[in-house]
């Protein structure tokens, strides 16, 4: 048996109630010497009610009123197993539906079928189907006494479900995907700006001066399982990286910025910037305006740096760092270059473990040391994951045209499980337990308790005593 | 009913002593006094006759004497008058009887209701008295009217007995010996009524004071043979308003103050059936002494001992 409303058994309390009430009347009786008892003939006496079994009947009789009604607000429910199979013959369904063109009508008025053959249903329209999981699991999650399952009815694109999506759904909904309406044979994008050193052939560059650079603007264009993608225009830049090493590590790390620039990079804010200190720089200033980061690109840029996967390899490889100096929140200068403490957040490690590369923030720049020579793969590494980072990659999720393979759908598919044993915090709109039966009894309880009270009258009204009463006099 | 304590005060004029002041006064003898002092002004004759009945002579008759005591036949042959003058041999004998049965504790003071036993013979907490204590002042109040005659006077109760004698001193002693009884127990009424008559040595008053719960034929038949002996039986039964109206309203637990029996008792289911049974209980005991001969007088224990007493001995004198 399941109490809906087990809080209500708090009204328990009330017990004292009625007990009170027979120990406040047996204190009514006044003890009174008297001379004599011959001319007291026996009659129905009150004191002698109270220890009657009359009186005890009574006083059971209102808790049993007491306890069947709060019993009945603490909503109770059998589980039997004629319930549960009914409960386990329904289906409560949530139908995710992909708001995308071409298809949406079709999908619809299938989803309107699906939520027909339901007990209960519901139908969550997006344009973004990993979000309709959540949702609908999230629904379902205040379902009870039937069978749970999410119906997806979405063309299916790669990305627009993922392992994890359907990982994060509780195992006893089923998931069902149906793949509806065509996927777009191709899609052109034009979403982001790529950064490249256009003009840096033929420019000579100073020891720390800026090198030229240029915005393209990047269009991509998704045909089935191929890719294509065209830049044009040439928009003169400022280089958004500077870049501090030692006057004679200037050539290596000029020609690491010219191979990662005819990359090309993705093209930052305007009002973001970096600075890279390679070792063997001079630093004194630099350090000397590190601060703790506060601004919240530059942490995300940070976060992006770590997660790099080609930083933490080219830094692995790094066996003889030189010592990174100065990281602490005052610019003061000495110590180990791998100790990180204070303003700066350790980005890689190298082969012996210590921080080979540092951020932190200086001004309204983001700050990275490396402590890697400036001819070590990882100069070229760094300079393309700091220029990368400073922005966010652009999503392709949404435009992919390649479904998600069958197979891939079948192995995520399963069915409903054993519907859920219904608690307290899940309301039962369509259930209203079984309290009915304790109302009724409550009802019941009441007509005897008055029917007791009546005869008891009845008896001190006419003097009347019962047997028992009359040993108790003799 | 016909009790002393609603007739009227027959003019006695004079200030009486509310029973509640009574109670308080631990000096009996002082009780005692103040009661007689108040009963002066209806006393003027001896209400008790001694039995001197032997002749000593005649003398002839003066204005004021006595006519019952003029020799009439004397009178018819001599045609003159002559009053009979008897030598008194002996005084007139009283033995006052006492109930001290724990019943006539009552009323309790209500620090003792609920006890085991109730204060003995002390004033009711509402300020009244209870049937005990006001069985003692009545009786030290006769005792002293008695022996001022210079009547002799006793006492008997169930363990004590001063046997009569006249004289002042033996009042005090009459008295003290009052003023020590207690209330307790109960007492057997038949044998302690048969005991007085046997031990007064010859015809004589007995005072009984009692609520006369007691067996009643037992001891009607005890006050019978007492009064064929030749004793002059005066009965004071001496009741509380509460035992003749039973005023209580609530359910009570009534403890029998002589059984420690208790009942628990609805008083206002009670009550019409208590009133009925101690109104013919009254009543038989009214019809006995009538029939018997018995001087009978209900006291009630609101009344001023003055008003009771005198309005007894009005009775008597009346009564001749």
């Amino acid at each position: 048996m399941l109490w809906l409303q087990p809080a209500a058994w708090v009204g328990l309390v009330a017990i004292a109630a009625p007990v009170l009430i027979h120990l406040l009347v047996h204190r009514r009786s006044d003890p009174l010497a008297f001379p004599t008892l011959r001319f007291l003939r026996p009659t129905r006496f009150a004191s002698l009610r109270r220890h009657a079994l009359a009186d005890l009947a009574l006083l059971a009789v209102r808790i049993g009123i007491i306890l069947a009604a709060v019993g009945a607000l603490a909503a109770p429910l059998l589980t039997t197993a004629s319930r549960r199979a009914a409960w386990n013959s329904r289906l409560a369904r949530a139908i995710v539906v992909d708001t995308a063109e071409p298809g949406r009508e079709e999908r619809a008025a299938l989803a309107r079928r699906q939520a027909a053959d339901a007990f209960r249903s519901t139908i969550i329209a997006t344009a973004d189907v990993a979000d309709g999981l959540h949702r609908a699991a999230a629904w379902l999650g205040d379902v009870t006494l039937a069978r749970r399952e999410i119906v997806c009815v979405s063309p299916l694109a790669i990305g627009s479900v993922t392992a994890a999506d359907v990982a994060a759904v509780p195992s006893d909904i089923g998931l069902q995907f149906i793949q509806q309406g065509a996927l777009p044979p191709s899609r052109t994008l034009s979403a982001a700006d790529v950064l490249t050193g256009a003009a840096v052939r033929g420019e000579s560059a100073s020891p720390g001066a800026q090198l030229p650079a240029a915005i393209l603007h990047r269009t991509t264009n998704l045909t089935a399982a191929r890719t294509a993608i065209a830049d044009a225009g040439l928009d003169r830049t400022v280089l958004p990286l500077e870049i501090l090493s030692a006057p004679d590590d200037r050539s290596i790390v000029d020609a690491a910025l010219t191979a990662v620039l005819r990359e090309r990079t993705w093209a930052p804010a305007s009002n973001r910037s970096a600075q890279l200190m390679i070792a063997g720089a001079p630093d004194e200033t630099t350090i000397r305006a590190a601060t703790e980061v506060h601004t919240a690109w530059i942490g995300d840029a940070i976060a992006r740096v770590a997660a790099d996967a080609a930083v933490t390899s080219a830094a692995s490889e790094v066996e003889s760092p030189a010592p990174l100096r100065g990281r602490t929140a005052g610019g003061t200068t000495g110590g180990s270059a791998r100790e990180t403490p204070g303003v700066w957040h350790a980005i890689a490690a190298g082969a012996d473990g210590s921080a080979i590369v540092t951020a932190a923030q200086s001004g309204n720049r983001l700050l990275v040391a490396s402590a890697a020579p400036a001819a070590h793969v990882l100069t070229l590494v760094l300079i393309r994951s700091v220029l990368n980072a400073l922005s966010a990659p652009p999503d392709f999720r949404g435009a992919e045209v390649v479904p998600i393979a069958v197979a891939q759908l079948n192995s995520w598919q399963r069915p409903p499980g054993f519907a859920p044993t219904p608690t307290p915090h899940h309301p039962l709109d369509d259930v209203n337990g079984d309290r009915r039966w304790l109302w009724g009894a409550v009802l019941c309880l009441i007509a005897i308790e008055e029917w007791i009270r009546r005869r008891s009258d009845a008896a001190a009204g006419s003097g009347v005593l019962t047997a028992e009463e009359i040993d108790r006099v003799a | 009913m016909d009790e002393i304590g609603r007739l009227p005060n027959a003019g006695s004029g004079g200030r009486v002593c509310p029973p509640e002041l009574l109670a308080r006064i631990a000096d009996l003898e002082l009780v005692a006094r103040i009661i007689v002092d108040g009963l002066v002004s209806g006393r003027h004759r001896s209400p008790f006759h001694g039995y001197s009945a032997e002749f000593s002579q005649y003398r002839h008759y003066r204005p004021g004497d006595d006519l019952k005591h003029v020799d009439w036949k004397l009178l018819a042959r001599t045609d003159r008058l002559y009053t009979k003058q008897f030598r008194e041999t002996t005084n007139m004998a009283a033995e006052i009887v006492v109930d001290t049965s724990a019943s006539m504790a009552f009323p309790a003071s209500r620090a003792d209701s609920g006890g085991a036993s109730p204060r003995a013979g002390g004033a009711h907490a509402d300020g009244g008295i209870s049937k005990f204590r006001y069985a003692i002042v009545a009786a030290a109040a006769l005792a002293h009217v008695i022996a001022e005659q210079g009547d002799a006077i006793g006492l008997l109760t169930a363990d004590r007995f001063i046997a009569p004698k006249a004289g002042r001193q033996h009042l005090r002693g009459v008295l003290a010996a009052l003023s020590t009884l207690t209330s307790s127990g109960s007492w057997n009424a038949a044998e302690t009524l048969r005991r007085a008559a046997e031990r007064l040595k010859r015809r004589g008053l007995m005072l009984v004071f009692s609520d006369l719960y007691d067996d009643e034929e037992r001891t009607c038949a005890e006050l019978r043979r007492a009064s064929r002996m030749g004793h002059e039986i005066v009965l004071f039964q001496i009741l509380s308003r509460e035992e003749l109206e039973f005023p209580y309203q609530r359910d009570i637990e009534i403890r029998d103050l002589e059984t420690g029996r208790t009942l628990p008792v609805s008083a206002r289911l009670a009550r019409p059936s208590y009133k009925d049974a101690v109104t013919a209980f009254v009543e038989r005991w009214r019809s006995r002494a009538a029939a018997e001969g018995f001087q009978y007088s209900l006291i009630v224990t609101d009344t001023p001992p003055e008003h009771a007493l005198r309005n007894f001995l009005l009775r008597r004198m009346t009564s001749g």
